[in-house]
């Protein structure tokens, strides 16, 4: 296997004169460590197949280059005479694609922090109300018996409203752990789909109720599905977030959750009040950076990192346009396919 | 020791069990109270009744308590004495004071400290109006 010819980037790829290359070995050219790993690839193109297949090297100057090498036979009367070679350095497109995966992490986890951000008012008046019941009944019950003013029934009735505020409390601390945790990680668990909604919502509550919006959840206690719950928060968080903008100044102001299920997938439903989306804007909303919010409130993102969530799930998210009501469902698969790469 | 015998307040408040806490504190101790859940009942409340005092939370839905203070502050005749009980406010507390609120409590509050500071507020306003 003697290189013929060659061109003057393929020299200067291994900074020599195309003379100099000229009816050298293959073995010679390459390192013999190089040459062991193409060994395969080079019996594939000696017997007639076109051979392609992703390399990483390092180049004389001592850098790893990433290349792209592709082998294709010339064949003279069903026998392979010799084979063209061609190798394009994609070290640059390599990088810039790990770049490109680190910016969108990056992307997706201040999107995700910035959407807990603008509900930590609410939560904070959500936390302090039930605060403020306990507080309250402590005080009672205690000036009451130093008093002796406290009698059994009044009493266990207080303790009982104490403890049913205190739940409430953890409910809430658990709606932020779902939503806050940091999954990327972890495997996929099976969990409780009711669970799951109940929790974001939780987390929304004081936000809908300032808003006065109306929020029902229609969805079977029983459905469980394999899923990084975070992240199907997060996907849920924005959705009912966008619907709370979309109906904040409208006279009917509602947001429903209603959850299907076929044979293999579940589908999340969210609708609200608005009458649909205009298709000229419907058909960019899945873009990165397309808002039709005002400047400062929307980063553009929210709906496309929900969308590059659920296609890690192996499901996806769509604008049903058959609705009157304006809606988006969320489908994920009831079994999970293990080798799907999940991403933030 | 019934501390605001002869005080008739107004708790404005939509979360149902905290009104009933701060009602049923305010009632132990002697006062006659009428409990509301939004800003739009209890300004309903303050037109057909004399209130020595309101008590408002800020957050509730429709009238919230701030647009109700303001409407309070507002009146030509004779105006209760306004507090604030909130749990997460977006005005400073000087801005409230603007608006005649003559104390915030922040949730979650001490209710005999409450009861105090009532009493307080409205001992200061009869020794101006003696002087």
């Amino acid at each position: 296997m003697r290189n013929i010819n060659s061109n003057k980037i393929y020299s200067k790829y291994f900074s020599k004169n195309p003379d100099e290359i000229r009816g050298k070995h293959i073995k010679d050219l390459l390192s013999e460590n190089i040459f062991m790993q193409i060994e395969p690839y080079l019996r594939q193109v000696l017997e007639g197949r076109h051979v392609q297949f992703e390399q990483s090297t390092p180049h004389v100057d001592g850098t790893i280059h990433h290349t792209l090498a592709t082998y294709l036979p010339n064949i003279s009367e069903g026998k392979v005479v010799n084979f063209v070679t061609v190798v394009m350095d994609i070290t640059e497109f390599k990088n810039l694609d790990l770049q490109r995966q680190i910016l969108e992490a990056q992307l997706a986890e201040s999107s995700r922090l910035s959407a807990l951000g603008e509900m930590a008012g609410g939560v904070a008046h959500e936390v302090n109300n039930p605060l403020a019941i306990i507080r309250g009944k402590t005080g009672i019950l205690k000036q009451r018996l130093l008093e002796g003013q406290l009698d059994k029934v009044n009493g266990l009735r207080d303790f009982g409203v104490i403890e049913a505020t205190v739940d409430r409390i953890a409910k809430i601390v658990k709606g932020l752990r779902t939503y806050s945790r940091n999954s990327e990680n972890d495997p996929f668990e099976n969990s409780n789909l009711r669970d799951i909604i109940d929790d974001t919502i939780e987390l929304c509550a004081e936000k809908l109720k300032a808003g006065t919006i109306q929020m029902t959840l229609e969805c079977d206690p029983n459905i469980e599905v394999p899923c990084h719950p975070a992240q199907i928060s997060q996907v849920l968080m924005n959705l009912i977030m966008n619907a709370y903008d979309a109906i904040a100044e409208l006279h009917e102001k509602w947001i429903k959750i209603y959850v299907t299920e076929d044979q293999n997938n579940i589908a999340i439903n969210v609708s609200d009040s608005g009458l649909g989306i205009p298709t000229e804007v419907a058909n960019k909303i899945m873009q990165p950076f397309f808002t039709t919010k005002n400047i400062g409130k929307g980063t553009g993102l929210g709906l496309s990192i929900s969308m590059g969530i659920v296609e890690a799930h192996g499901g996806n998210l769509k604008y049903l346009t058959s609705e009157k009501n304006t809606t988006f469902c969320l489908k994920i698969p009831k079994i999970q396919d293990q080798n799907i790469k999940v991403t933030k | 020791m019934k501390k605001l015998i002869g005080l008739s307040i107004l708790v404005a408040e939509d979360e149902a069990e905290l009104r009933d806490v701060i009602v049923d504190q305010l009632l132990y101790n002697g006062a006659t109270v009428e409990g509301v859940s939004n800003g739009a009942e209890a300004w309903d409340s303050i037109q057909n009744k004399k209130f020595d005092i309101v008590l408002s939370d800020s957050r509730m839905p429709g009238v919230n308590g701030i647009e109700l203070i303001k409407k309070i502050h507002q009146m030509n005749s004779t105006k209760p004495i306004v507090f604030l009980c909130t749990g997460f406010s977006d005005l400073t507390l000087s801005e409230v004071k603007k608006i005649g609120v003559a104390e915030v409590f922040s949730k979650p509050f001490d209710l005999n400290k409450m009861v105090n500071q009532i009493l307080i507020s409205i001992n200061e306003l009869q020794s101006k109006k003696a002087g």
